[in-house]
């Protein structure tokens, strides 16, 4: 009962470090053009009277 | 106005990667997911007036993010139901190595949540939001968001923890050194 309550919380700590990991993944990611894009083409309409 | 829009577009750009990843979490498919941040970009544009300065500007775009991404799946309500936990049955997310958990298996795992469990593990576990910005995001009560959280971390420590009982004990590297070195053909 010990050892499984052991493997418990060892399981709940890798969880938290994947659940992390896997989002970091994406999030670590450069900023894609076609947003870098879509930001600056509503800028540039936002100056226009 | 042109100040306020730099700094907008600044403030948006520094917070894409979060809003990927996130979107990634929710609908398992990047360009799915960049379709749902571009949506996502423009309603937060177009809304500007409905955000209150000083606030969280974070917290309000994955808001935005995941009521489009569930408005989105009541149209598509097929979509929804797959990724329900429906497949739980099918999926076999058992590591290869007892106690040892990759990104993959966990990635599979975590696609077999239910999405509002796996909403809420992601916020809190994930994003980094307290419980209380994570109840807003969705919608709902904090007791709600735990119990979610809860549930969802049962889930998949049911799902990649080792099932057999003889893998309750030490695994093969260490068995080596605690067994007598006498009793060597025990591998």
């Amino acid at each position: 009962m010990k050892q499984k309550g052991m493997l418990d919380r060892s399981v709940q700590a890798q969880i938290g470090r994947l659940l992390r990991d896997i989002f970091a993944d994406v999030a670590e990611e450069p900023v894609p053009k076609r947003f870098v894009e879509l930001l600056e083409a509503l800028e540039t309409k936002e100056k226009q009277p | 106005m042109n100040t306020a829009s730099a700094s907008l577009k600044d403030a948006l750009l520094g917070l894409i990667p979060n809003l990927r990843a996130f979107a990634v979490s929710l609908c398992g498919d990047v360009e799915r997911a960049d379709d749902l941040v571009q949506e996502t970009l423009l309603k937060a544009w177009n809304h500007l007036d409905s955000f209150q300065e000083g606030t969280n500007l974070r917290a309000w775009l994955f808001t935005i993010l995941r009521n489009t991404y569930f408005s989105e799946c009541r149209r598509r309500r097929r979509e929804v139901e797959d990724r329900d936990g429906t497949k739980a049955a099918d999926l076999s997310v058992h590591p290869e190595q007892p106690g040892h958990l990759d990104m993959q298996d966990f990635r599979r795992a975590l696609d077999v949540l239910p999405i509002d469990q796996r909403e809420a593990l992601v916020l809190v576990g994930a994003a980094g939001f307290s419980y209380e910005e994570a109840a807003e995001i969705s919608g709902c009560a904090v007791g709600t968001i735990k119990s979610r959280v809860n549930r969802a971390r049962t889930k998949l420590t049911d799902l990649l923890s080792v099932s057999a009982p003889h893998e309750y004990g030490p695994d093969p590297a260490t068995e080596s050194i605690v067994a007598p070195t006498v009793s060597s053909g025990m591998r």
